[in-house]
């Protein structure tokens, strides 16, 4: 049984963004951290416990991007991944789902994996495209949302619970091979051991070279990327914490909150 | 028949979700010229009825796709059965709603037949004739506009963007219900049942002020932080953003936003929430909201009537002990 894992790399959402000069995307300078999207490390998650579960399962985790990505893949090699895949691409910035999803599909195909893992959305540009477009281009089934999972390997089965908005979840089956996007709350992802950091510092990642000049069309052209609109309703306390937390006091006893 | 805007209902046991009339309202602003022409299509199992009031009420052309798979939402389903329907009508503009389902069925849509695919969509504009698209990205940190490039075009619209139908016109066209049975097959996926949360807590529904924690609280034993705020005020609850419930900190009852619950109480109080728009649908009808976040970036500053930028661990165990001495004395 073989797995294969999309992992993003995402910037830290708290630290300082900035919009790029050319006003396409966020300005990617040294100072910007980056991190796994935080549904792919659920993914990640999921696709570990299941090969605790079963004998003769590998996982494979892919990247796509530039160079700084290659932290990710380390990461899931740190955690229980066999190979690092990193579809290595000369710049950071916008890609579009289309094709990502075309880059991924095209290196699953080559591998015929039993199963692909994604995160329901990836936390920076929030899509929620790459993981079920993947699946219609590799023309397999597809399940969204997934918060539990239970894999048949006898019949190539997977049973999944799949998230509806509102409280409602749905069962479905779906036959192997089959693509699952992973939603958070699922498991509590692991954090790797000092020794397993160490061994995939020392592993080496796949690395596969792509021209993304001659990747398949884009199909949306981003005009631009700017701050929203300001919507100017609300006031910032100013002052020392004591001093706000006054503020902040009077206004709820004013309105009565208070016991 | 030539369709300008085709837009996809949802429905579950042949009941259109309430968001379904938002797509009405997204047409409407997406038809410049009120000339192009709508069709609605409501997938279903038995849907003759909800499509003939469909098209009554809304007054554009409604098919009616009937299927037993139907009965639940089921994409790859529903992406079979309207292929014929997108080749006969060739529609520019392709609506759905941006739903887990609908999402998967947009990209289905995209993929069959090489259309853009724009997602999450909040506004609509016009720039130098061509309509372009807004959405949101990080979290609603940056707004991104995009044009789609090809001919036709699948858009996933933000539920409670375009809510508001106002008193525009009526798009054009006459409302006629036509329903058809569709013979698709959805190789490899098979719905078996839906489960609705049990809900056994009503304190957030009962709550005047509403305390809610979010990742930024750090670890499960800051909630007790939060417990203490909780306990200032004269009716109020605790309630968590979906990363605090993930953890198991709060039970599900206690979450807000999209997947969780939908609150509108007197005071809403975010500590270390980000402002993601699934957690904001949840908690935006209350009447006051107070933010308190380390991050002056924020989003949740934009929809609060008091930000505080301050870290939650110093800055509540303060008002807690100003609350004792100002009032408590
Ligand atoms: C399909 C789907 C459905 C979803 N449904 C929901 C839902 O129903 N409800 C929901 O809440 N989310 C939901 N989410 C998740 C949502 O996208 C966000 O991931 C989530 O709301 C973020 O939670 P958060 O604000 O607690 O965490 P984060 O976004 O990580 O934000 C943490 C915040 O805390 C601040 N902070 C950090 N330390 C401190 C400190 N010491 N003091 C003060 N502030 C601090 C940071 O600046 C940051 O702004 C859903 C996601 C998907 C994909
Ligand atoms: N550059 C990428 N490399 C690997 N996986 C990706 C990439 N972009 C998106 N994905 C996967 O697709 C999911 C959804 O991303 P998105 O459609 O961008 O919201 C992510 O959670 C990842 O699992």
């Amino acid at each position: 049984m073989n797995i294969l894992v999309c992992i993003k790399q995402v910037p830290d959402l708290e630290s300082t963004l900035a919009i790029d000069p050319d006003a396409k995307w966020i300005l990617e300078d040294d100072t910007l951290k980056f991190r796994i999207n935080h549904f792919d490390a659920f993914a990640l998650e999921e696709a570990i416990r299941i090969k605790e579960s079963f004998p003769d399962v590998t996982i494979d985790a892919l990247s796509v991007g530039p160079a700084r990505v290659d932290d990710v893949l380390k990461h899931a090699i740190s955690v229980g991944v066999h190979d690092g895949i990193h579809i290595l691409t000369e710049e950071g910035g916008y890609m579009p789902p289309h094709m990502t999803a075309t880059l991924i599909a095209e290196y699953a195909a080559s591998k015929s994996y039993d199963l692909i893992l994604a995160g329901v959305m990836a936390e920076d540009d929030m899509l929620y495209q790459v993981g079920p477009m993947t699946a219609a281009l590799l023309d397999i089934p597809c399940a969204t949302s997934v918060i539990k999972e239970q894999l048949n390997p006898e019949n190539r089965t997977i049973a999944v619970d799949c998230e509806m908005e509102g409280g409602m979840t749905e069962q479905v089956e779906l036959t192997l091979p089959a693509l699952l996007t992973i939603q958070s709350g699922i498991n509590h992802p692991r954090y790797p051991s000092l020794s397993n950091v160490l061994r995939a510092n020392s592993q080496k990642r796949i690395l596969i070279h792509t021209d993304t000049a001659e990747a398949p069309g884009q199909r949306e052209k981003v005009l631009s990327l700017a701050l929203p609109e300001k919507s100017s309703k609300g006031v910032m306390l100013d002052g020392t914490p004591e001093e706000k937390a006054e503020m902040l006091l009077k206004i709820f006893h004013e309105k009565s909150f208070l016991k | 028949m030539q369709t300008d805007i085709l837009l996809i209902a949802e429905t579950i046991e042949n009941e259109l979700t309430p968001l379904s009339n938002e797509l009405i309202a997204f047409a409407r602003k997406l038809l410049p010229n009120k000339s192009g022409r709508l069709l609605m299509v409501i997938p279903g199992q038995a849907v003759q009825q909800v499509a003939e009031q469909a098209a009554e009420i809304f007054g554009i052309p409604v098919l009616g796709l009937e299927h037993d798979g139907l009965r639940y939402p089921n994409p790859p389903l529903l992406a079979a059965g309207l292929q014929p329907v997108m080749e006969e009508v060739s529609p520019s503009f392709t609506c759905l709603l941006h739903s887990t389902r609908g999402c998967q069925l947009a990209t289905s849509l995209s993929v069959k037949n090489r259309a853009s695919c724009i997602t999450a969509i909040e506004s609509i504009s016009q720039e130098k004739e061509q309509t372009v698209f807004k959405r949101s990205l990080f979290n609603g940190k940056f707004v991104m506009t995009l044009a789609p490039q090809t001919a036709q075009a699948i858009l996933t619209i933000l539920p409670g963007a375009f809510s508001r139908i106002g008193n525009e016109e009526p798009p054009p066209g006459s409302g006629e219900a036509e329903v058809r049975k569709i013979d698709a097959r959805s190789a490899g996926f098979s719905p078996k049942g839906l489960a609705e949360m049990e809900e056994s807590d009503n304190a957030l529904e009962e709550a005047d002020v509403i305390v809610s924690a979010g990742r930024g609280i750090g670890k499960q034993e800051n909630l007790d932080l939060i417990k203490n705020a909780v306990s200032i005020f004269s009716n109020a609850a605790m309630a968590g953003s979906r990363t605090v419930i993930d953890q198991g900190w709060l039970p599900y009852q206690r979450q807000v936003g999209e997947t969780g619950k939908t609150v509108s109480p007197r005071l809403y109080i975010a500590c270390g929430i980000s402002g993601a728009h699934q957690h904001v649908v949840g908690m935006k009808n209350s009447q006051w909201i107070v933010a308190i976040n380390t991050d002056p970036q924020a989003v949740i500053f934009s929809i609060s009537d008091y930000g505080i930028v301050e870290d939650l661990k110093t800055f509540l165990p303060i008002l807690v002990e100003k609350k004792k001495k100002m009032f408590d004395a």
